[in-house]
């Protein structure tokens, strides 16, 4: 099991930035979203998608997904092109595990590049039935997923039974509202999520991301960013949101 | 020989009201001789503490690691 850090929790960070946050809660390993300031995106060339793995590595948080919502058809091979230099798994947002047609459309893309293509679920028994035959169709590992958790809303009671549907496939599980947000929660089920996860021997990326855009100066606090927000800004250091990006 | 997966109990983005909870719901879930990694980003001292008043005997308790961002500790269910 490996805590990695999401773009998602500072995505104003530059790259450096974002290891040395990484590095300085502990973390192992990095989810990168595209769009966000990291600059790693499919407009950079091979060169400097094999220089930011070889950085992050060196590091010592590697980077263990790239992800993206647009998974239009003209960019796959962009897409499978850069994770392939980067070395890392490609999550599919949205709601690509219950697009067949998608599937087969972009799964040749990802099977050819050598890289592994994680489809976004809920956790429910329905997608993760439909993704254990997609998987079947895809030999060699190559279709996984990245089961996206929010305390708030899931049943994480059922976190065994899940495990046990698809534990196998799953790579990454995405949780959101860790963090400076935990202390906050009052008793959500995140530690029955994490029980099972152990017992199970789950061994890939836990991702820990905002639960919205409205925590994101909590997360750039705790994550040692402050001084980058500008003058004024210790005076609300004990404040654990800001109502600023509500609606982001 | 095939090795045993690791068992990784990492307790950083557990709320502090369930972090002892759910270390010892973990703990009872394992059968004599099976151990876990309990992963924290301090030294986990008063957890041993509570683990010696209400366990005494039957666990195991092994730093793998000792910060200063990561605190690794192998906690076993002793056998027998």
């Amino acid at each position: 099991m490996r805590l990695a850090l999401s773009s998602g929790a500072a995505p104003d960070a530059t790259f450096a930035e974002l290891l040395e946050s990484a590095v300085r809660r502990g973390f192992a390993a990095l989810e990168l979203v595209e769009g966000h300031a990291h600059g790693v995106d499919r407009g950079i060339s091979t060169a400097d998608a094999l220089e930011a793995a070889a950085t992050a590595a060196s590091a010592s948080v590697p980077i263990a997904a790239f992800r993206t919502d647009d998974v239009a058809e003209p960019g796959l091979p962009a897409l499978a092109g850069l994770a392939a230099a980067l070395d890392a798994p490609v999550i599919a947002g949205g709601l690509a595990v219950r697009d067949d047609d998608w599937i087969r459309l972009a799964a040749p893309h990802f099977v050819s590049a050598g890289v592994d293509l994680l489809l976004q679920t809920d956790g429910s028994q329905a997608e993760l039935i439909r993704a254990r035959r997609t998987a079947s169709h895809w030999a060699g590992g190559t279709i996984g997923l990245a089961w996206e958790v929010d305390p708030a809303s899931a049943r994480l009671d059922a976190a065994s039974e899940v495990l046990a549907t698809a534990g196998d496939l799953i790579r990454q599980v995405r949780l959101r509202g860790g963090g400076p947000e935990s202390i906050a929660q009052t008793g959500m089920g995140v530690g029955t999520l994490m029980s099972a996860l152990a017992l199970h021997a789950f061994d890939g990326v836990i991702a820990l991301a905002p639960s919205t855009a409205r925590y994101r100066y909590a997360w750039s606090a705790w994550l040692g960013r402050r001084g980058g927000w500008g003058c004024g800004s210790k005076t609300y250091e004990r404040e654990l949101a800001t109502l600023t990006g509500v609606n982001e | 020989m095939p090795q045993e997966k690791l068992r990784e109990l990492d307790v950083r983005v557990i709320p502090p009201r369930e972090k002892h909870a759910t270390i010892f719901q973990t703990f009872h879930a394992l059968e004599p001789g099976e151990a876990f990694v309990l992963v924290n980003d301090h030294d986990p001292l008063p957890l041993r503490y509570q683990f010696q008043f209400q366990y005494d005997g039957q666990f195991g308790w092994e730093y793998l690691e000792r910060g200063p961002t990561v605190w690794r500790v192998a906690i076993s269910r002793v056998a027998g």
